[in-house]
């Protein structure tokens, strides 16, 4: 496994201060703390190769992860392992192979045009040089920014400076990558860009990418297996389709009907999500899905019918807001 | 400028201080210490605390294979270089154009000796700045901290007045903090005031601050890298 990792916990100590001037007084001589538990008891593993998406609400734990995946965060218990290293050592034989690129922020010397950086960085991973001039060449292709090297990195737009970002980040490349929220901010055409780009790197490199995002776009176009995350600990670990089978508790009837129907009729099939007539959207629970078909079929005049899965959005969802086990 | 006519009037007044500090050689202090501190007092540690500890622009260092002392060094050698180069034109300038009297030692020995003063000078002052900027680990807001050691280096530097002219006790107190082996002997020993003996001392206190001073930086920055929790990034 590339990637291992053992009931990793990182708590951290804030200190709590009341508003205003007596708080700010008080707060000198007495100091009320709490623990906030990023990541709380994390285990899995990763393969040379993988793709995995891991996804979770806001303070999941998602970025704490990734830091101490990558040596920035030094854990407060539990074992990590990526590549054989451990990551907070910091082992310049482990930084030689591992990449960290966060979204909107910039890693990039902001006055140097990006080939400068990149030059730079050739030289801190000690990188060959004909080495260097064909990767270089390959993600500049890949990317399309031939015309952009020259530019100061600060005058670029958050898109282009985002693949400026992952060249920098691929130019020594590196056997795992750590991608977070790399599509954050960008615009749709510029999201599928990054995506096609990440799953074709994957694919020729066989690099390890472990990839965090709030965009499910992201998660289904690129992650054959995603981990879901939430107050530190993993609410599922497995393939996208199996996330559905698990906790997609409802399935949905779409229909199309010959003749108007009243709505309180449709409603004793299921719950009526949407009707605009002739189309409506039914909800019903998973095992009486094909029960609740039959019986649209047989008391009312339906054209079209079509049982599908909810969204995905929806059931993430759904995981992120049910009380947790 | 105000030390300056503070000490010219107070030597007007009563003659010469200790027989050496006459006005010709309290106005050369000054000027040398003026020249020195801007190539010799590195002024890294405000990058350190603000904007790598507190905004944590760290991250950018920690995730490339290289060590983050050897960096900000090269970060801030090129400032000292060019604050040297234009402190050696002021030098002339004031030394030939303004004819202000800068004496400068001239036999071999002493010039070795003293350029192994101002070599290990501005090492202490590059460790001693990382140090006081790591402190931003445990304090985060650094302020404080600075202007204390401003503070302390205006008084205990020789920035304020040469030590000698201290009282005892601080004179004392001087000789065994770092400040004064960054730009007050550097400065009394390029103008010829230390024998070879007290240049050997001088050395040797210096040797022994860089390797002190190491020490402490090693302790912080293991125990800090282990807090740093690299907000906003």
């Amino acid at each position: 496994m590339v990637i291992t990792l053992s009931h990793l916990k990182k708590y951290y100590r804030v200190h709590e201060k009341e508003a205003g001037f007596m708080g700010s007084i008080r707060s000198l001589f007495v100091r009320k703390y709490q623990t906030v538990r990023a990541v709380d008891d994390l285990s899995f593993e990763i393969a040379e190769g993988e793709l995995v998406g891991f996804i979770g609400p806001n303070g999941a734990g998602k970025t704490t992860t990734l830091k101490c995946l990558s040596g920035l965060l030094y854990p407060t218990s539990g074992f990590v392992s990526v590549l054989g290293f451990t990551p907070f050592e910091r082992k310049n034989a482990y930084l030689k192979q591992i990449a960290l690129v966060m979204g909107q922020k910039n890693q990039l010397w902001w006055d140097l045009p990006a080939q400068e950086t990149f030059l730079l960085n050739k030289e801190i991973y000690e990188i060959e040089n004909e080495k260097y001039k064909q990767t270089l060449h390959e993600l500049v292709e890949l990317l399309d920014v031939e015309s952009l090297l020259k530019v100061q990195v600060r005058k670029l737009s958050l898109g282009e400076r985002m693949k400026m970002e992952l060249i920098a980040a691929l130019i020594h490349s590196p056997k795992v990558l750590f991608l977070d929220e790399p599509t954050i901010g960008l615009d749709v055409v510029m999201q599928k860009k990054m995506r096609d780009f990440v799953r074709t790197y994957n694919e020729l490199k066989k690099s390890t990418i472990l990839l965090t995002s709030h965009y499910m776009e992201d998660v289904r176009q690129l992650a054959r297996r995603v981990i879901i995350i939430d107050h530190g600990k993993i609410l599922y670990d497995g393939k996208l389709d199996n996330l559905v089978k698990k906790f997609a508790k409802h399935k949905v009837l779409s229909i199309v009907l010959d003749e108007y129907v009243t709505p309180d009729k449709l409603k004793t099939v299921g719950e009526l999500v949407e009707y605009n007539f002739p189309k409506a959207v039914i909800r019903v629970p998973r095992s009486a899905s094909n029960v609740a078909a039959a019986q649209l079929l047989q008391k009312f005049p339906v054209d079209d019918l079509n049982i599908e899965e909810p969204d995905i959005e929806d059931i993430i969802r759904d995981v992120f807001t049910s009380p947790k086990k | 400028m105000l030390l300056l006519l503070f000490w010219q009037g107070a030597i007007r007044e009563h003659g010469e201080v200790y027989g050496v500090w006459t006005s010709s050689a309290i106005t050369s202090y000054y000027l040398l210490i003026a020249i020195a501190s801007s190539f010799l007092i590195v002024h890294i540690e405000e990058d350190v605390a603000f904007r790598d500890i507190k905004d944590g622009a760290l991250v950018k260092y920690l995730l490339r294979p290289f060590s983050y002392f050897i960096v900000k060094f090269m970060e801030e050698l090129p400032w000292r270089v060019i604050q040297g180069l234009l402190a050696i034109v002021v030098f002339l300038f004031f030394r030939f154009i303004v004819g202000i009297p800068l004496p400068i030692v001239h036999r071999p020995l002493e010039i070795l000796l003293v350029s192994g003063v101002f070599v290990l000078a501005f090492a202490i002052s590059y460790v001693f700045k990382m140090v006081l900027g790591l402190t931003a680990f445990w304090t985060t807001d650094f302020w404080g901290t600075l202007s204390i050691e401003e503070f302390l280096f205006s008084v205990f530097g020789g920035i304020i007045a040469p030590l000698v002219l201290y009282p005892s006790v601080f004179a004392r107190i001087a000789q065994v903090l770092p400040f004064a082996y960054i730009v007050y002997f550097p400065v009394v020993a390029v103008e010829g005031m230390l024998s070879i003996y007290e240049l050997l001392r001088v050395l040797g206190a210096q040797v022994a601050w860089l390797i002190i001073l190491y020490g402490v930086y090693l302790l912080l920055w293991n125990r800090g890298i282990k807090k740093f929790s690299s907000v906003g990034q």
